[in-house]
């Protein structure tokens, strides 16, 4: 997975992560709200409901009582006193019991809506604390993340030059690597030849002539790198390889012989082939021979008419791009892949 | 057969003496060519390789001049036969050059080198310098080592 792509979508989820928990602490509050107003109207309507019935209680003693007082003839009087005082009891009844009503409907509401306070703050806490957390995890990703790219950058220089060894031989493939604007990886490939004895400048530019083409066409674009993982803007880029002939800041010294020999990565003949030419350069890019060898039995012999099994009539492969991927994959911090 | 430490040209008996110079990989690319010299001049240059798995190559004979020989054996006589290889990994593509100088039957000496290890060595480049322009001349510059 790619690092840049890792920290947006951790950030992404912090986000989220934000929004849901905080949509929970409102539809939590609302909850409660709703709960607290519907106990406090229930108890509002059960102690009015109370009072109204003791009330009504209270007028039927009384009513009941001045009837029943009025057949007791000269002691009426204290029928009438136990009537009033007893109505009046009921009367204080009624109001005691309906104020504890109320008074319980008031101090029970405000322990609720204290509750939804506290709730909702604890809650609101809660998500600003993991919100804090979750960012600061983002931000210690983002940090990490970076590190990891400017070092996978420092380790894809554009000035490539690394030891290879295979079997018993052993030499530094080296070129210039750079990405362009237009999503385009270019190599360059700098060579100084030397002239051996015999070897005429009209010879070095003949071969310069026929070699420089010959590599620059077997190793042009024949394969797109692209891009797998990762936000970067290319998705796919095509692959140039210029060679230039210099005389100083080379990558390779390559001497040139008079006539034909056998040709390896440092010293080629003046007729020797554009194919010859093109299968060193492989050497240059970091690619190993695919062909037998009794002094390399572990050697990995290819057949699918691989430049680096058969000079002449081999092409480039997948494989030897993969070098190029990999550079474009820590300079870009992307991932790439060849084809 | 014994491992002597130097063989010594000796042109009275020229006859006993023999050198063949392998250079490069019959499985490799570019193959394998083999010079034999006997002490007496006669030479022998086959080449064995991929392109010519299909048509078998019928192998050079020619004759070096007798004071060809004695520069030749006494140059590779001169050798350090004893020097190590591979002193340092090779060139992707070098060639392997590989003496053998036989003083009768049982007197060999061998001796492996990287091509261009061989090319700026003093007493092989100047023996190899020899031979190759035998090869050339009899191969019509077909072959080379």
């Amino acid at each position: 997975m790619a690092c840049k792509d890792g920290v947006g979508r951790a950030r992404a989820r912090c986000v989220e992560w934000e929004l849901s928990q905080r949509a929970r602490c409102d539809s939590w509050r609302t909850e409660w709200t709703q709960r607290c107003e519907q106990w406090r109207t229930d108890w509002t309507q059960r102690c009015d409901a109370w009072h109204t019935e003791s009330e009504q209680r209270c007028d039927r003693w009384e009513e009941e009582w001045s009837q029943t007082c009025s057949s007791w003839g000269p002691f009426a009087i204290f029928c009438l006193i136990w009537a009033w005082v007893s109505t009046w009891v009921c009367r204080a009844w009624s109001w005691v019991t309906t104020t504890v009503c109320d008074v319980w409907t008031w101090v029970s509401s405000q322990v609720c809506t204290l509750w939804v306070w506290v709730s909702s703050v604890v809650c609101d806490l809660w998500v600003i604390v993991t919100t804090f957390i979750c960012r600061a995890w983002v931000f210690v990703l983002e940090i990490t993340c970076t590190l990891w790219c400017a070092l996978r950058r420092l380790l894809a220089p554009n000035e490539v030059s690394q030891g290879r060894s295979e079997c018993i031989y052993g030499w530094t493939a080296a070129y210039r690597i750079e990405e362009t604007k237009e999503c385009t990886v270019r190599v360059t490939l700098r060579i100084r030849l030397v002239a051996d004895a015999g070897v005429t400048a009209a010879d070095i530019a003949t071969v310069q002539a026929r070699w420089e083409p010959a590599i620059e066409a077997a190793w042009t674009n024949q394969f797109p790198l692209v891009r797998t993982d990762g936000s970067c803007s290319c998705e796919r880029y095509r692959l140039t390889v210029d060679v230039q002939f210099v005389a100083s800041g080379e990558h390779h010294a390559v001497t040139v012989h008079s006539g034909s020999g056998r040709a390896d990565m440092g010293n080629w003949y003046v007729n020797s082939t554009g194919g010859t030419a093109a299968h060193e350069s492989g050497h240059m890019f970091g690619n190993a021979d695919e062909y037998a060898d009794s002094n390399c039995p572990g050697r990995t012999v290819t057949s699918d008419g691989s430049i680096m099994q058969n000079s002449q009539t081999g092409t480039v492969k997948e494989r030897h791009y993969q070098g190029f991927a990999d550079w474009l994959s820590n300079h870009t911090c992307c991932t790439y892949r060849v084809g | 057969m014994t491992n002597p430490t130097s063989i010594r040209f000796d042109a009275s008996r020229a006859g006993d003496f023999s050198l063949m110079v392998n250079v490069g990989d019959r499985l490799s690319e570019s193959g394998c060519t083999q010079v034999q010299v006997s002490g007496t001049g006669a030479l022998t240059v086959s080449h064995h390789g991929r392109e010519h798995e299909q048509k078998a190559q019928e192998p050079i004979h020619g004759e070096f001049a007798r004071e060809q020989v004695a520069d030749l054996f006494g140059t590779a006589s001169q050798i350090d036969w004893e020097g190590k290889f591979p002193g340092r990994p090779g060139i992707p593509d070098e060639a392997i050059v590989e003496w053998t100088l036989r003083d009768g039957a049982d007197r060999e000496l061998r001796r492996k080198a990287w091509l261009r290890d061989v090319e700026k060595d003093a007493v092989m480049s100047r023996a190899l310098k020899l031979l190759r322009a035998e090869v050339d001349r009899l191969s019509q510059g077909r072959l080379f080592l």
